[in-house]
């Protein structure tokens, strides 16, 4: 076999590496997408948007140096 | 027209476009900024939802809650340990985006770029590094502080204190400290030590941010280095062209948080602010969603191209 076609083997091979990494990126990004969306809905169910409105709408005397 | 000034232009370009999306993010987590004479916090709705960057709930001006004290307030109460519903929303932001939050979201990014905007007397500003070591510091801060402080130091009723607001946060003291200190003569009878501390680490990270670029990102922000591990898994991201990269070094000189995007085009600390893409002159670098470009890197060393 020739350097040439030896060559493009070489280059297919690695890209095609490339492409299967950018595919578990992908899948993975898609995965924990749902993953974050279940997080969301669990939480809301839990009541912990309670929590989190309570400590928003009254002064954080912590978060102003206050203690 | 040079080649060189053509990028220049294109740089400054993008820089415009992404500084106008800062402050549109900025004006809409900060939309009610009347409220700033008043020092009435704003109690809507809208105080269910996290911003995806860092900003101070107890601002006047703060429309969302601050995603990192929400996440403390939560991990701090007596119901909860730990807040699916703020890590959820937090990853939803970092999957979607990555450490673009950090870039064209987070109003306090904003800050510090128009911190270090501010030139010095005589020369003009070199790039200054800080330690590579110093980037892990924010790890410590976001899994030491945020996410097990509140947990493990309870006290006796079992609610914990959250430990980054009280003991760090420059956003909260300056968008919320020094407003309501300002509008509320009662709060300032209670100024004490934790203020004064407060006080100086806001002067310290104000300070840094005008010596080196984006300096409370780099070593300081829990939401950063979230983000950071969200970096590698992201849908919008870098990619780089192995093939078209002619070796210059100008992504690397250009970039605010000191990566090189040729090397690390997946590095958690890059914020995916495009600079680099901007003022590459062979358009090897790319950024966006899918597959922006072929990203030839095996192991983390270069990839011999066979010719």
């Amino acid at each position: 076999m020739d350097g040439s076609g030896e060559d493009r083997k070489d280059k297919t091979f690695k890209e095609g590496k490339s492409d299967k990494r950018m595919g578990m990126r992908a899948l993975s990004g898609a995965l924990l997408l749902i993953l974050s969306i279940g997080m969301i809905a669990f939480g809301v169910l839990r009541e912990e948007t309670t929590e989190v409105f309570r400590k928003a709408v009254q002064i954080c005397l912590e978060c102003i140096g206050l203690g | 027209m040079t080649e060189n000034s053509k990028i220049q232009d294109k740089g400054k370009i993008q820089d415009i476009r992404r500084k106008l999306i800062q402050i549109a993010a900025f004006g809409f987590t900060n939309s009610r900024m009347s409220d700033f004479a008043t020092g009435k916090l704003y109690t809507g709705r809208w105080k269910n939802f996290c911003a995806p960057g860092l900003n101070c709930y107890s601002c006047p001006a703060a429309t969302l809650s601050c995603p990192v004290g929400a996440l403390q307030a939560v991990n701090g109460s007596m119901r909860f340990d730990f807040s699916f519903y703020v890590i959820g929303i937090l990853l939803a932001f970092g999957v979607l985006l990555g450490r673009a939050v950090c870039a064209f979201l987070c109003p306090f990014g904003l800050f510090q770029e128009l911190l270090y905007k501010i030139k010095l007397p005589g020369k003009d500003k070199k790039k200054r590094k800080l330690p590579a070591w110093s980037r892990w510091i924010k790890y410590i801060v976001l899994f030491g502080m945020v996410l097990l402080g509140p947990v493990v130091l309870t006290n006796s009723v079992g609610s914990g204190d959250p430990l980054f607001c009280k003991y760090i946060c420059p956003a909260g003291t300056l968008e919320g400290g020094i407003p309501l200190i300002l509008t509320h003569p009662e709060l300032r009878k209670a100024l004490g030590w934790l203020f004064s501390w407060k006080m100086a680490v806001l002067i310290a990270v104000v300070t840094g941010s005008i010596f080196v670029q984006r300096f409370f990102c780099k070593i300081l922000c829990p939401l950063g280095a979230f983000y950071a591990i969200c970096n590698h898994f992201s849908f919008y991201h870098i990619s780089v062209d192995q093939k078209k990269c002619i070796h210059c070094d100008r992504c690397e000189a250009v970039c605010p948080m000191d990566v090189d995007p040729v090397k690390t085009p997946c590095s958690g600390e890059c914020i995916c602010c495009g600079r680099c893409a901007a003022h590459c002159p062979a358009s090897a670098i790319t950024l966006g969603y899918g597959k922006a470009g072929n990203t030839q890197r095996e192991n983390g060393a270069d990839v011999k191209i066979s010719r």
